[in-house]
């Protein structure tokens, strides 16, 4: 097998008008998608053509078993019952109750095995799909699905991270995709760090100081231009084209109403904020919650942040449904791993990676679908166990992409997802 | 044949002559200084020509912000531009190469490289700079400083940022195997950990694994103090299995430099292996180190992917591509643009000593690094000139291809031999070993017997002396004894001594035979050891023999392959070059012939139009010319009417008038003679005679008319025609004239693709001579230079180093001379001032912490960093003596323009850009100010700033 390089031969080599004939298409196609929002048939569209990620991230590890996989009446159960949910036969635990009436929409995978019990680690391979191995590093889900899922050339960023706390600017989580697929992360659910025109500045005098800086580049693209300059002085238009549509990151737009739906906490106002991006384009929005490390009074914890995430998440889910976006919307909840079924004196729940659930949805999934099962106590997996390779190549191959392609790096052809995975075939549609 | 002598002398002296000017010719290429010799070979691989320079500005730019990392400011502009002296760039050079901005620069360049903008972790970055700083402050060579890092522990203070490269990756060995790889010898070996690399022939797990058994070793060590070293076991082997061909075992190997052999290593029973025994809180100290071997052999100018890799990226800093590009790609299948100019550069450095400075000096020197940006403009003619070498090279390909398939061949051939032999060599090293043992018991054997016979001979000697003395005193008493034969007492301890004299001689005696026995033992163990030694040093010559026997050869073979691979590949790559300009000059001449066609087509057009038009024009008059005819006509016919009518009239009233007379004539019959009547027939017969007479003329007249009539009605009918006939015509134009519209439609929009193939012909051809480095290419600042150019546009960097010279000249109470010395206390202090502010663009325009840093990119973010965040803004904004300030005070707008560009751009504007400037501020004469912000801010966001040096 041989390498044929990209950067040495004239048929791979982007030709710079290709390259902004693109970027033209990409722009117009988006902003068609705002400009449609104001119409529901329009809105199905954009929602048919484009495909989008959501992502909740339950930090510190949630519990399936006070989540998706109750064991009750078990020695390992605790102390909440399970209840009955939209799918039939499909029992969920009673902390989950609005969740429970959505599960229609969603799919369970009961098997996961990542063997992996500690935080950063776990968190790695769930984000990337791979083990974290020294002198590599791997793209996270966000920066994938924002290569190979977003418009080019758009203005609002095709990742987006929602930070509860404040800060923002650019995360770095695309590895070899580089950095312009890295998130943008929104500070304390706010708009991207500097959208703001400074107070000083009018509209008209910035207008007037782009018209000469732009005559400037024109001048300078007589001697010389290239797919850099270019690309250089398109960003300037998307940061203009960023500013006008600001507004798209604030939720106080919603009605009072829907804002208390979704809940006033940070997670209910970040999912109702993921729900406004995903409806404007953007391809990939992580929203995460915690903290869920619960050595501690684990079914206290569990009782209070599954209230606030069962409101929230299923406000989310039902909108989603109910504007047709989630035939292209994949949604996922998941954690850095789960709990152990062994209580501990403090009545806590330990690191486990060993047998725990995340919850899918969406896209090209079926709907109410469960895969894998733990045995009666939870404490291992009895049928169709997978690990973080099966579910990456799973949300790949559920937003419609070959989760067996390459990424063309420089030349590099590098695998999409860890090469010794696979879809979960059961679970897709 | 006879020669005659004299013929034979002329002859030789004519030989003789050529080849002396054949070797002057020679030797004053080799010579030449390294600059020249670098155009020389760009310009004979090169694709296309271009003997554009660059001009002052741009040379000015170009090497400011690669030498010291900024531009550089108004007044340095100024003289410059202004310096009329032919040598001026060469002294910038030299100028710039001993500043302490350069030094400055390279420390952030090399920290950049080497630790990929990871946070500080346990050698501080500030540090590890300042390590960097001084070492190219002091020109330090860069052997040594690589041998520095790689050699790293980290317990000399003086050293320890060097070991920041290791430290700071946590001392992770395949993480260190991968960046020592990229950083140091310009190859990512990274694919090659778990097996040999899929798609790149020359990327082995053996060359992965070569590298890290230089570092398998080492390891984090913390001591009592909580302190961390980089420290090194003594023992500790490499196994490797491919995952793609697990059935080929487990592999061993012992360090090995890319592109070389297996290093022999020195070997220490176990236990022994350790000037300090590692402990619990005890640094281990080997006695051979592996680290300490990769730092000696990698630098010691010997390792050509080591040397090459550091040529290239100084190429890369000054070009901004490297001969091989991405740096870290070494490899056959993405080979040097031109292989031979990067040996020279590379071979050149380590002759001369690794000096950094040096080359850089050479390549700014180089009329390929003061190119220009503009690509020629005859690349017409070129494409042109090109295509007709393409079947040329096309054919030549075959024979490189058969080379390659050859030395191939014969590689493999050797290495079969090779592997044959390998079952010798182990088999002789196995032998050798047990010898190697042998000697050693030996030569144990030896010291023992050594001992012995040593120690014999200090008892013989001990008793030797003991036996003299009591010999003597028997001697003494025996005779005294005769003397004294009543004592009995005296008598008995005479014999007593006498016994005891004879007891020690014999002793003596016993001892001489041991030693005498001793001896012969010892020459026996002395004559093994020559026997083992021999047999030793022999089996260790066969050995030696035996691998340099196989190995050389396959080694000089492998070698061979390379080199053919690499003929092989230039060639490939000039066709390519050929090709692409074959593919402008193709559509080109597509484009030209479809022009052509257009053409052929729009005359046409014009000429049916200009047909039509006359046509028009024509029938016009024709039409007319009916009009004026019918008129004619109809005027005519009805004049003849009247005529008619006139003549019939009068023809009534002559007929009534012989009506009347024959009346009269009839009455006059009946009335004869009456005078009455007689006077009317007089009357009436006048009369009717007169009338008669005018009828006539009248129905002349009438007559005459209607054949006019019928003459003018005939012309107009002949004019009817000749209008229709034209209306045919006219017809007939019109549609020939739509065919030929849609006729051009047709060829326009074919046209079109062949337009848009010019241009992307183009522009793959124009990437390809930036990549070739036939043009100028434009490179974009990295973060830190985006940083302190901004910095240095708005005038912060100026006003700072004023406020640094008045302090120093208060603290120093000297006057500020500029001198070396000085300068440097200036940077220092300036470059603490701005350094903090450099982090806002690093994280806005650098990849993130541990990730390549070399790549462009262009986000959102970063445009709204300069459109609306704060640092910017305050930037631009009012203070002190910055740019902004100065402009405002400025009231003629040229001299505003000019200082503006200078700032910025480093040049001075053209006269339609000074207008511009005007334009802008003529409409702002209420917030000037602001207004000057304003077209601050367009500059430096411009892609001139951003691109061009």
């Amino acid at each position: 097998m041989k390498c044929s390089y990209a950067c040495h031969s004239p048929e791979h080599a982007i030709a710079r008008r290709h390259f902004l004939g693109t970027l033209g298409a990409g722009t117009a196609a988006l902003a068609g998608g705002f400009g449609a929002m104001a119409s529901p048939a329009a809105a199905k569209q954009l929602a048919s053509k484009q495909k989008r990620v959501v992502v909740l991230f339950l930090a510190g590890g949630s519990s399936q078993l006070e989540t998706w996989d109750p064991k009750p009446k078990t020695t390992t159960g605790g102390p909440f019952r399970a209840i009955p949910t939209s799918v039939t036969g499909l029992h969920i635990s009673e902390l989950l109750p609005m969740t429970a009436n959505q599960m229609h929409h969603l799919a369970l995978v009961r098997g996961v095995n990542t063997k992996e019990n500690d935080h950063g680690k776990g968190r790695y391979l769930m984000e990337t799909g791979r083990r974290q191995t020294p002198g590599s590093s791997f793209p996270q889900l966000g920066a994938v699905a924002a290569k190979a899922l977003a418009p080019k050339g758009g203005a609002l960023p095709g990742h987006i991270k929602i930070q509860r706390g404040a800060g923002g600017g650019r995360s770095n989580d695309a590895a070899y995709l580089g950095p312009e697929y890295s998130a943008v992360v929104l500070g304390n659910g706010g708009a991207p760090k500097n959208s703001a025109r400074a107070g000083s500045l009018t509209k008209d005098k910035d207008s007037q100081r782009n018209a000469f800086r732009r005559s400037i580049n024109d001048r300078f693209a007589k001697r010389r231009r290239t797919a850099e300059t270019d690309a250089y002085t398109n960003s300037y238009e998307q940061a203009l084209q960023l500013m006008e549509k600001r507004s798209i990151f604030d939720i106080s737009k919603e009605p009072e109403k829907v804002q208390q739906r979704y809940g006033k906490d940070q997670l209910g106002q970040q999912c109702l904020l993921a729900r406004r991006l995903l409806e404007n384009g953007i391809t990939f929005v992580q929203v995460s919650h915690s903290n869920y490390d619960t050595h501690n009074e684990n079914f206290n914890f569990h009782l209070e942040q599954m209230g606030e995430f069962d409101r929230s998440f299923s406000a989310l889910v039902e909108d989603l449904a109910q504007s047709g976006m989630l035939d292209s919307t994949l949604i996922i909840v998941m954690s850095e791993f789960g709990r152990t079924p062994r209580i501990n004196q403090y009545f806590g729940r330990d690191h486990w990676g060993t047998a725990w659930s995340v919850c899918l949805g969406g896209a090209g999934l079926q709907r109410g679908a469960v895969v894998g099962k733990t045995n009666k106590t939870g404490t291992a997996v009895v049928d169709r166990q997978v690990n973080h390779e099966h579910l990456f190549h799973t949300y790949l191959s559920a937003v419609g992409l070959d989760s067996k392609g390459e990424f063309d790096i420089g030349g590099r052809p590098i695998l999409m997802a860890a090469p010794t995975g696979e879809p979960i075939k059961e679970l897709l549609s | 044949m006879v020669f005659r002598a004299g013929h034979l002398i002329a002859l030789l002296m004519v030989v003789v002559l050529v080849e002396q000017s054949r070797a002057a010719e020679k030797s004053s290429r080799t010579d030449s200084p390294l600059h020249q010799k670098i155009d020389r070979m760009i310009r004979a691989a090169n694709v296309g020509e271009n003997e554009g320079v660059c001009n002052d500005s741009e040379f000015l730019r170009r090497l400011y912000l690669d030498l010291t990392g900024t531009i550089p400011s108004v007044s340095v502009a100024k003289i410059f531009l202004d310096d009329q002296t032919s040598d001026k760039r060469a002294k910038l050079i030299d100028r710039l190469l001993a500043s302490p901005e350069f030094a400055r620069h390279m420390a952030r360049r090399f920290d950049v490289t080497l630790m990929e903008r990871r946070g500080d972790k346990l050698i501080k970055t500030a540090q590890w700079r300042e390590y960097l700083f001084q070492s190219f402050l002091s020109n330090k060579p860069y052997d040594q400083l690589a041998r520095e890092i790689l050699g790293a522990d980290g317990v000399d203070p003086k050293l320890r940022p060097a070991a920041r490269f290791y430290l700071d990756r946590n001392g992770e060995t395949n993480l260190l195997t991968r960046d020592v790889g990229r950083k140091f010898f310009g190859k990512d070996f990274q694919c090659a950990q778990c097996h040999d690399h899929p798609l790149i022939d020359d990327y082995l797990q053996a060359d992965y694994y070569g590298l890290y058994a230089f570092l398998n070793r080492s390891h984090l060590f913390v001591d009592a103090k909580k302190k961390t070293f980089f420290a090194e076991k003594g023992e500790g082997g490499v196994t490797f299995t491919s995952v793609f061909e697990p059935e080929e075992g487990k592999k061993t190997t012992r360090p090995r430099l890319p592109g070389q052999k297996q290093i022999d290593e020195p070997k220490f029973k176990k236990g022994e292996e350790y000037k300090v025994k590692p402990a619990k809180n005890v640094r281990p100290i080997p006695k051979y180190s592996r680290r300490e071997k990769l730092a000696l052999l990698a630098t010691s100018g010997k390792n050509r992917a080591f040397n090459e890799n550091i040529a290239n990226r100084l190429w890369a800093q000054l070009l901004g591509r490297g001969i091989v590009h991405p740096v870290d790609l070494n490899h056959s299948a993405n080979p040097a643009t031109h292989p031979k100019l990067l040996r020279l550069l590379a071979d050149d450095l380590v002759a001369h000593k690794f000096d950094i400075r040096y080359l850089l000096r050479e390549i700014s020197l180089s009329a390929t690094y003061q190119k220009a940006i503009d690509s020629p403009a005859d690349m017409e003619q070129q494409a042109t000139r090109a295509t007709a070498t393409l079947a040329e090279l096309e054919a030549k390909q075959k024979p490189l291809e058969t080379a390659l398939e050859k030395a191939s061949a014969a590689a493999i051939k050797l290495s079969d031999q090779s592997d044959a032999a390998q079952a010798e060599i182990a088999g002789l090293e196995k032998n050798h070993v047990t010898l190697a043992a042998a000697l050693a018991k030996s030569l144990a054997n030896l010291d023992k017997q050594t001992a012995a016979r040593d120690k014999t001979k200090k008892d013989q000697a001990a008793r030797r002396k003991l036996a003299t003395s009591l010999n003597e005193l028997a001697k003494k008493a025996s005779q005294a004894a005769l003397q004294l034969p009543q004592d009995k007492e005296f008598v008995a301890a005479a014999g007593v001594l006498v016994n005891r004299a004879a007891k020690v001689n014999a002793e003596l005696t016993s001892l001489g035979n041991q030693l005498t026995n001793q001896e012969t033992l010892l020459k026996k163990a002395g004559q093994d050891l020559a026997t083992a030694k021999a047999s030793a040093t022999g089996s260790n010559q066969k050995l030696v023999a035996l691998r340099k026997k196989h190995a050389q050869p396959y080694e000089t073979a492998m070698e061979q392959v390379r080199v053919a691979r690499l003929a092989l590949e230039v060639h490939k790559q000039r066709i390519v070059g050929a090709n692409v300009f074959a593919r402008y000059a193709k559509a080109l001449r597509a484009a030209d012939e479809s022009a052509t066609v257009i053409a052929k087509v729009r005359s046409q057009e014009a000429a049916t139009l200009a047909s039509l038009a006359q046509v028009g024009a024509a029938m016009q008059q024709a039409e007319k010319d009916r009009s004026a005819a019918n008129a004619a006509r109809d005027a005519a016919v009805a004049k003849a009417a009247q005529s008619q009518q006139a003549a019939k009239t009068k023809q009534d009233a002559r007929d009534s008038l012989h009506a009347a007379l024959a009346a009269s004539k009839a009455a006059l019959v009946k009335l004869p003679g009456d005078a009455v009547v007689l006077e009317a027939v007089a009357k009436l017969e006048s009369r009717s005679d007169q009338v008669s007479l005018e009828c006539t003329t009248m129905q002349k007249t009438a007559q005459t008319d209607v054949g006019m009539s019928l003459k003018v009605a005939q012309v107009a009918v002949q004019m009817q025609k000749k209008r229709d006939d034209m209306a045919g015509d006219m017809a007939r134009l019109q549609t020939e004239q739509q065919a030929l519209a849609k006729t051009m439609a047709k060829v326009q929009a074919e046209s079109e693709p062949k337009k848009s193939a010019v241009l992307d012909s183009r522009d793959v051809l124009d990437q390809r001579m930036g990549r070739r480095f036939t043009v100028g290419s434009l490179k974009s600042l990295s973060p830190e230079q985006l940083a302190w150019s901004t910095m240095q546009a708005v005038g912060m960097i100026d006003v700072q180093r004023t406020a640094e010279i008045a302090a120093w000249t208060k603290k120093s109470k000297q006057p500020y001379k500029n001198t070396l010395d000085q300068q440097r206390e200036i940077e220092k202090a300036v470059h603490a001032k701005i350094r903090p502010r450099e982090g806002a663009f690093v994280a806005t325009f650098g990849a993130g912490g541990g990730q390549p840093q070399n790549e462009f990119f262009a986000t959102v973010d970063q445009a709204l960093f300069f459109a609306n965040d704060g640092t910017i803004r305050t930037m631009i904004g009012h203070s002190g003596n910055n740019l902004s300030a100065r402009l405002n005070k400025m009231t003629d707008t040229k001299v505003l323009a000019e200082e503006l560009y200078l700032a910025i751009l480093t040049r001075r504007p053209a006269a339609d850009e000074v207008e511009q400037v005007a334009a802008y501020l003529a409409g702002r004469k209420t917030d000037r100010s602001a207004a000057i912000q304003e077209i601050i801010w367009g500059l430096i966001s411009s892609t001139e700033f951003r691109f061009n040096h």
